[in-house]
């Protein structure tokens, strides 16, 4: 079914909407910012990520300032797929977006563990250089913070940029990909302290989706359709999701740690869900969006819907 | 207004009106329907549950899109997901426009942390962009451009031209370095 609501639109709108589209482009493209990283090498890398307004977000959130200094590699996947969206599908063949694609392989690239000790070969949001000791020479190798998450994400966009054959750097970090989600489904690793379950597997998911997409003959095709299919199975088990006396499905947000944004929970609802789309097929999916819906507010500038869920009356849980 | 915490639960209590819609949120799922309707994701009761809100969400996008108080986190992942809705106009005259105005905002940033003065972001109240994009300005201006980059060596708008990748891959910026410092 195609969908075209834009030629139904009076011009008033039309035009409006081409502004609404244009002022978040622009204000996405001003986020963008490069820098040069030094590596354990020595060797000073060009950089490009998305974080001007991570600090004012921060604050919003009540996070720590010190949180994704070099921005946030889930917002990285998501800015890059829009920019290619807003260009229907395809980036402009210019100096400009060839400097931004390659300088985020380069942020990327830096924030896999591959110089160190044990390597993973899986990706953390930033790196510091550390240097080994108690060996006869030392050296110098980049400390990364290991995220299931953001491990997903990074590989989203390699995927993206990878021609159609597989290179060895990007089937060793899949592999490891691989290894480290079923560890984690196995409730291993992470997956008790981990408070947006939903969120990492959605973003999973999505590379999963990908590597199928992308590899269709390669053997690793089959294991993400495999890895998917579990995670999709996760997404609706009683860790992930509940339902309540009125049959309306929500989220658990597990972590206290994290409990100081359940009052953004359709912020990370939509966040999550927006790697997936196609699971509204689903209806404790549509429950969920239905239940923000229901959840909007009428103004004189049209009915909207806030980042907190508003809940007037106690509701009781069953799992 | 009380957070309080229940098992497997969290509920925010408050007054009905206080609380304001955000154009994040409602992109986002504006974005949804678009995506279930296109698709035809879901069954027919939801694909009519879809249409039916669709125009509803849609409204109030086009009213708030550049009203400060409607966006808690701009720019956010929220905000930005607008961006995943058709573009109709991509190949339009209009994008020279775009590009122009992106640039003068890149270099106006660009000036602002090599000034390092603070948060006075009159460089970027320089910048003359057409009326329609003031808003634009105002939220740039809440952007932090000073603290990073005691620590991260930046560089400028202005030198990315002069590097081209091509496909060759990373670029090492030994004379970079001298650049941007």
């Amino acid at each position: 079914m195609h969908f075209d609501f834009y030629s139904e639109l009076p011009k008033k709108k039309k035009l409006k909407y081409n502004l609404m589209l244009e002022t978040n482009y622009i204000i996405l493209r001003c986020e963008e910012c490069a820098f040069v990283e030094t590596n354990e090498k020595g060797k000073d890398i060009v950089s490009v990520s998305w974080f001007y307004s991570l600090k004012h977000i921060l604050k919003t959130l009540e996070l720590p300032q010190n949180l994704y200094p070099q921005g946030s590699i889930s917002g990285n996947r998501l800015y890059y797929e829009l920019i290619r969206n807003y260009f229907n599908g395809t980036f402009p063949n210019s100096q400009e977006f060839n400097f931004i694609r390659q300088g985020l392989k380069n942020l990327l690239g830096l924030r896999r563990d591959d110089s160190a000790t044990n390597r993973s070969y899986l990706f953390g949001s930033f790196f510091k250089v550390n240097e080994s000791l108690g060996r006869r020479e030392s050296f110098k190798y980049r400390s990364i913070d290991v995220s299931l998450r953001h491990t997903a994400a990074a590989l989203w966009i390699f995927i993206e940029e990878s021609s159609v054959n597989i290179s060895p750097y990007l089937e060793e970090s899949i592999n490891a990909f691989f290894n480290r989600t079923q560890s984690y489904l196995s409730r291993n690793d992470d997956w008790a302290t981990d408070g947006y379950k939903y969120f990492t597997l959605a973003t999973i998911i999505n590379t999963c989706r990908l590597i199928e997409n992308k590899f269709p003959n390669h053997r690793l095709a089959n294991i993400a359709l495999s890895v998917k299919l579990d995670c999709e199975n996760a997404m609706f088990h009683d860790d992930c999701i509940s339902r309540d006396l009125d049959d309306n499905y929500e989220w658990k947000v597990t972590n206290s740690k994290w409990n100081v944004l359940a009052k953004y929970q359709y912020f990370y609802n939509v966040c999550a869900l927006s790697r997936v789309p196609y699971l509204m097929r689903d209806v404790r999916i549509q429950s969920i969006i239905r239940e923000m819906i229901n959840n909007k507010v009428d103004l004189e500038f049209g009915s909207g819907i806030p980042t907190p869920q508003i809940n007037l009356v106690f509701r009781p849980q069953s799992n | 207004m009380v957070l309080e915490f229940l098992p497997h639960k969290l509920t925010w209590c408050s007054d009905h009106n206080q609380i304001k819609p955000d154009f994040g949120v409602t992109a986002s799922i504006l974005y949804f329907l678009w995506y279930s309707i296109h698709y035809k994701i879901g069954d027919l009761s939801w694909i009519e549950y879809c249409k039916e809100n669709f125009s509803i969400l849609l409204d109030f996008c086009l009213n708030t899109y550049d009203k400060i108080e409607f966006n808690m986190f701009p720019l956010s992942e929220n905000y930005a997901t607008i961006l995943l809705m058709p573009n109709n106009n991509c190949d339009s005259p209009r994008n020279t426009i775009i590009h122009e105005i992106i640039r003068k905002l890149k270099e106006a940033i660009s000036t602002e942390i090599a000034q390092r003065k603070g948060k006075s972001s009159r460089f970027i109240e320089d910048v003359q962009v057409p009326q329609e994009f003031n808003y634009v300005k105002s939220v740039i201006q809440k952007w932090q451009f000073t603290e990073p980059w005691e620590e991260q060596n930046y560089m400028k708008y202005l030198d990315w031209g002069k590097i081209d990748w091509g496909k060759t891959g990373e670029f090492i910026g030994g004379l970079l370095k001298g650049y941007s410092q």
